[in-house]
Protein backbone atom coordinates (compact mmCIF):
# COMPACT_ATOMS: atom_id res chain seq x y z
CA UNK A 1 0.00 0.00 0.00
CA UNK A 2 1.28 3.37 -0.74
CA UNK A 3 2.48 5.46 2.10
CA UNK A 4 -0.16 8.16 1.33
CA UNK A 5 -3.23 5.46 1.53
CA UNK A 6 -1.17 4.16 5.12
CA UNK A 7 -1.67 8.07 6.52
CA UNK A 8 -4.80 8.83 5.18
CA UNK A 9 -6.25 5.14 6.87
CA UNK A 10 -4.27 6.44 10.07
CA UNK A 11 -5.48 9.97 10.29
CA UNK A 12 -9.10 8.90 9.76
CA UNK A 13 -9.22 6.31 12.74
CA UNK A 14 -7.20 8.95 14.82
CA UNK A 15 -9.53 11.67 14.21
CA UNK A 16 -12.51 8.94 14.88
CA UNK A 17 -10.75 7.71 17.73
CA UNK A 18 -9.94 11.47 18.88
CA UNK A 19 -13.78 12.31 18.30
CA UNK A 20 -14.90 8.95 20.98
CA UNK A 21 -12.36 9.58 23.49
CA UNK A 22 -13.17 13.73 23.42
CA UNK A 23 -17.07 12.36 24.09
CA UNK A 24 -16.18 10.28 26.64
CA UNK A 25 -13.83 12.72 28.79
CA UNK A 26 -12.52 10.38 31.07
CA UNK A 27 -10.87 11.73 34.38
CA UNK A 28 -8.07 13.38 33.79
CA UNK A 29 -5.94 16.63 35.51
CA UNK A 30 -7.85 19.31 36.00
CA UNK A 31 -6.24 22.59 36.58
CA UNK A 32 -7.34 25.61 38.73
CA UNK A 33 -5.88 28.62 37.92
CA UNK A 34 -6.20 30.79 41.62
CA UNK A 35 -4.42 27.89 43.35
CA UNK A 36 -1.53 27.62 40.32
CA UNK A 37 -2.03 23.56 41.07
CA UNK A 38 -2.88 20.67 38.75
CA UNK A 39 -5.54 17.33 40.69
CA UNK A 40 -6.51 14.32 39.13
CA UNK A 41 -10.13 14.34 39.80
CA UNK A 42 -13.39 13.37 37.72
CA UNK A 43 -15.23 16.26 37.81
CA UNK A 44 -13.77 19.78 38.40
CA UNK A 45 -15.52 22.22 41.05
CA UNK A 46 -14.64 25.84 41.31
CA UNK A 47 -12.72 27.88 39.25
CA UNK A 48 -11.33 24.94 37.54
CA UNK A 49 -10.09 23.82 33.97
CA UNK A 50 -11.31 20.51 32.59
CA UNK A 51 -9.85 21.54 29.24
CA UNK A 52 -6.28 20.70 29.43
CA UNK A 53 -6.38 17.54 30.39
CA UNK A 54 -9.45 16.04 28.30
CA UNK A 55 -7.67 18.38 25.07
CA UNK A 56 -4.26 15.81 26.67
CA UNK A 57 -6.51 12.80 26.47
CA UNK A 58 -8.29 13.48 22.99
CA UNK A 59 -4.91 14.46 21.30
CA UNK A 60 -2.93 11.37 22.94
CA UNK A 61 -5.23 8.84 21.84
CA UNK A 62 -5.51 10.56 18.11
CA UNK A 63 -1.17 10.24 18.34
CA UNK A 64 -1.43 6.88 19.59
CA UNK A 65 -4.20 5.60 16.51
CA UNK A 66 -2.47 7.73 14.17
CA UNK A 67 0.86 5.59 15.11
CA UNK A 68 -1.10 2.41 14.93
CA UNK A 69 -2.92 2.41 12.07
CA UNK A 70 0.11 3.46 9.75
CA UNK A 71 2.43 0.63 11.30
CA UNK A 72 -0.72 -2.00 10.59
CA UNK A 73 -1.63 -1.01 7.24
CA UNK A 74 2.28 -1.14 6.47
CA UNK A 75 1.73 -5.08 6.12
CA UNK A 76 -1.23 -4.93 3.76
CA UNK A 77 -0.14 -5.71 0.10
CA UNK A 78 -1.34 -4.39 -3.19
CA UNK A 79 -3.23 -0.70 -3.73
CA UNK A 80 -5.58 0.57 -2.24
CA UNK A 81 -9.03 -0.05 -3.46
CA UNK A 82 -10.76 3.18 -5.66
CA UNK A 83 -13.95 3.84 -3.28
CA UNK A 84 -11.36 3.95 0.05
CA UNK A 85 -10.84 8.20 -0.87
CA UNK A 86 -14.44 9.01 -0.21
CA UNK A 87 -15.12 6.37 2.52
CA UNK A 88 -12.54 7.77 4.37
CA UNK A 89 -13.53 11.33 3.80
CA UNK A 90 -17.51 10.62 4.68
CA UNK A 91 -15.82 8.72 8.10
CA UNK A 92 -13.58 11.61 8.80
CA UNK A 93 -15.81 14.18 8.37
CA UNK A 94 -19.14 12.45 9.47
CA UNK A 95 -17.82 11.88 13.17
CA UNK A 96 -16.23 15.71 12.86
CA UNK A 97 -19.78 16.71 12.70
CA UNK A 98 -21.29 14.17 15.12
CA UNK A 99 -18.70 14.86 17.89
CA UNK A 100 -19.43 18.69 17.44
CA UNK A 101 -23.03 18.59 17.10
CA UNK A 102 -23.38 16.32 20.35
CA UNK A 103 -20.61 19.13 21.74
CA UNK A 104 -22.85 21.89 20.98
CA UNK A 105 -26.42 19.96 21.98
CA UNK A 106 -24.56 19.32 25.52
CA UNK A 107 -23.42 23.05 25.96
CA UNK A 108 -26.59 23.93 24.97
CA UNK A 109 -28.35 22.01 27.96
CA UNK A 110 -25.85 23.06 30.06
CA UNK A 111 -25.30 26.61 29.93
CA UNK A 112 -27.58 28.31 27.37
CA UNK A 113 -31.14 27.62 28.56
CA UNK A 114 -30.11 28.90 31.96
CA UNK B 1 -1.45 35.96 40.63
CA UNK B 2 -3.05 33.67 37.29
CA UNK B 3 -0.39 32.59 35.42
CA UNK B 4 0.60 34.58 32.48
CA UNK B 5 -1.69 37.25 33.23
CA UNK B 6 0.75 40.38 33.36
CA UNK B 7 1.23 39.40 29.16
CA UNK B 8 -2.09 37.92 28.56
CA UNK B 9 -2.99 41.23 26.46
CA UNK B 10 0.05 40.82 23.67
CA UNK B 11 -0.57 37.19 24.03
CA UNK B 12 -4.48 37.51 23.21
CA UNK B 13 -3.22 39.99 19.93
CA UNK B 14 -0.85 37.15 18.82
CA UNK B 15 -3.62 34.95 19.16
CA UNK B 16 -5.75 37.11 16.89
CA UNK B 17 -2.71 37.45 14.45
CA UNK B 18 -2.50 33.76 14.64
CA UNK B 19 -6.39 32.76 13.80
CA UNK B 20 -6.01 35.34 11.03
CA UNK B 21 -3.00 33.56 9.18
CA UNK B 22 -4.62 30.44 9.92
CA UNK B 23 -7.66 31.44 7.90
CA UNK B 24 -6.17 32.56 5.22
CA UNK B 25 -4.10 29.69 4.66
CA UNK B 26 -7.40 27.42 5.18
CA UNK B 27 -9.11 29.62 2.29
CA UNK B 28 -5.96 29.50 0.15
CA UNK B 29 -5.53 25.82 0.52
CA UNK B 30 -9.45 24.87 -0.60
CA UNK B 31 -9.50 27.29 -3.36
CA UNK B 32 -5.65 25.23 -4.69
CA UNK B 33 -7.78 22.18 -4.17
CA UNK B 34 -10.67 23.17 -5.57
CA UNK B 35 -8.51 24.59 -8.77
CA UNK B 36 -6.05 21.62 -9.65
CA UNK B 37 -5.75 18.74 -7.63
CA UNK B 38 -2.06 18.50 -8.44
CA UNK B 39 -0.28 21.71 -7.04
CA UNK B 40 2.96 22.06 -5.10
CA UNK B 41 1.37 25.37 -3.51
CA UNK B 42 -1.23 22.86 -1.91
CA UNK B 43 1.82 21.78 0.37
CA UNK B 44 2.88 25.13 1.16
CA UNK B 45 -0.52 26.46 2.26
CA UNK B 46 -0.88 23.22 4.47
CA UNK B 47 2.33 24.03 6.26
CA UNK B 48 1.49 27.19 7.04
CA UNK B 49 -2.06 26.49 8.06
CA UNK B 50 -0.25 23.56 10.45
CA UNK B 51 2.22 26.54 11.75
CA UNK B 52 -0.49 29.14 12.01
CA UNK B 53 -3.11 26.67 13.85
CA UNK B 54 -0.80 25.11 16.57
CA UNK B 55 0.41 28.63 17.50
CA UNK B 56 -3.33 29.58 17.49
CA UNK B 57 -3.86 26.69 19.33
CA UNK B 58 -0.56 26.81 21.60
CA UNK B 59 -1.63 30.89 22.33
CA UNK B 60 -5.06 30.02 23.22
CA UNK B 61 -3.71 27.53 25.99
CA UNK B 62 -1.58 29.81 28.00
CA UNK B 63 -4.10 32.81 27.81
CA UNK B 64 -7.08 30.92 28.88
CA UNK B 65 -6.04 30.73 32.77
CA UNK B 66 -6.51 34.48 32.74
CA UNK B 67 -9.82 34.59 30.57
CA UNK B 68 -11.30 31.40 32.91
CA UNK B 69 -10.64 33.78 36.46
CA UNK B 70 -10.94 37.39 35.05
CA UNK B 71 -13.42 37.01 32.15
CA UNK B 72 -15.28 33.59 32.62
CA UNK B 73 -15.38 33.37 36.23
CA UNK B 74 -16.05 36.92 37.53
CA UNK B 75 -18.15 37.93 34.60
CA UNK B 76 -19.70 35.67 31.63
CA UNK B 77 -20.88 32.84 34.06
CA UNK B 78 -22.77 35.13 35.88
CA UNK B 79 -23.92 37.61 33.37
CA UNK B 80 -23.97 35.70 30.15
CA UNK B 81 -24.40 32.23 31.03
CA UNK B 82 -24.80 30.98 27.00
CA UNK B 83 -21.91 32.91 26.08
CA UNK B 84 -20.05 30.97 28.68
CA UNK B 85 -21.96 27.83 26.29
CA UNK B 86 -20.55 29.54 23.17
CA UNK B 87 -16.71 29.67 24.46
CA UNK B 88 -17.18 25.95 25.56
CA UNK B 89 -18.25 24.79 21.98
CA UNK B 90 -15.34 26.96 20.64
CA UNK B 91 -12.35 25.72 22.92
CA UNK B 92 -13.78 21.95 21.89
CA UNK B 93 -13.97 22.45 18.27
CA UNK B 94 -9.98 23.75 17.88
CA UNK B 95 -9.07 20.53 19.70
CA UNK B 96 -11.31 18.13 17.52
CA UNK B 97 -9.92 20.60 14.62
CA UNK B 98 -6.29 19.93 15.69
CA UNK B 99 -5.86 16.28 14.31
CA UNK B 100 -7.52 17.51 10.82
CA UNK B 101 -4.37 20.12 10.48
CA UNK B 102 -1.96 17.66 11.28
CA UNK B 103 -3.52 15.51 8.76
CA UNK B 104 -3.70 18.02 6.13
CA UNK B 105 -0.04 18.33 6.42
CA UNK B 106 1.12 15.06 6.07
CA UNK B 107 -1.19 14.01 3.25
CA UNK B 108 -0.16 17.38 1.05
CA UNK B 109 3.33 16.43 1.85
CA UNK B 110 5.66 15.79 -1.39
CA UNK B 111 7.49 12.20 -1.42
CA UNK B 112 10.97 12.33 -2.37
CA UNK B 113 11.63 8.84 -4.32
CA UNK B 114 15.40 8.81 -5.02
CA UNK B 115 16.64 11.41 -7.06
CA UNK B 116 13.64 12.66 -8.54
CA UNK B 117 11.67 15.57 -7.66
CA UNK B 118 8.63 15.46 -5.48
CA UNK B 119 5.70 14.28 -7.13
CA UNK B 120 2.56 16.05 -6.05
CA UNK B 121 0.59 12.82 -4.34
CA UNK B 122 -2.27 14.63 -2.85
CA UNK B 123 -4.26 13.11 -6.09
CA UNK B 124 -5.90 10.45 -5.48
CA UNK B 125 -6.85 11.75 -2.01
CA UNK B 126 -9.19 15.08 -3.17
CA UNK B 127 -12.13 14.53 -1.52
CA UNK B 128 -10.19 13.45 2.27
CA UNK B 129 -8.66 17.09 1.46
CA UNK B 130 -11.47 18.58 0.55
CA UNK B 131 -13.87 17.48 3.61
CA UNK B 132 -10.87 17.97 6.43
CA UNK B 133 -10.00 21.52 5.23
CA UNK B 134 -13.66 22.42 4.88
CA UNK B 135 -14.24 21.32 8.06
CA UNK B 136 -11.09 22.97 9.40
CA UNK B 137 -12.44 26.19 7.76
CA UNK B 138 -15.65 25.60 8.98
CA UNK B 139 -14.81 25.45 13.03
CA UNK B 140 -11.69 28.75 12.69
CA UNK B 141 -14.45 30.66 11.43
CA UNK B 142 -17.12 29.87 14.28
CA UNK B 143 -13.96 30.22 16.41
CA UNK B 144 -13.43 33.62 15.56
CA UNK B 145 -17.00 34.82 15.13
CA UNK B 146 -17.47 33.56 18.73
CA UNK B 147 -14.05 34.87 20.01
CA UNK B 148 -14.46 38.45 18.39
CA UNK B 149 -18.11 38.52 20.09
CA UNK B 150 -17.10 37.07 23.58
CA UNK B 151 -14.53 39.93 23.12
CA UNK B 152 -17.08 42.55 22.95
CA UNK B 153 -18.83 41.66 25.79
CA UNK B 154 -15.65 41.60 28.03
CA UNK B 155 -11.85 40.55 26.95
CA UNK B 156 -8.53 40.09 29.32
Amino acid sequence: MQPKDRIAIAICAAILVACVVHLVAPPSFIYYPLERSWRWERAESGVAMFWYGRSAWTLAAGAAVFGMGYFATGRMRGEAPAWLPKALALLSVGSLVLALGLIARHEWASWMLR
Amino acid sequence: MIVFESSAKILQFLHLLAAVTSIAACVHLIVRLVRSRVDRRIYVHARTLLVAYVSLYGLGSVVYPTFRVRVRAEFLDRAYPWATGLFEIKEQAATLALLPVIGLFLLTRPVWKGAERPRATQRGHAPLLLGLSSMVLLVLLFNACVGWYLGTLGSV
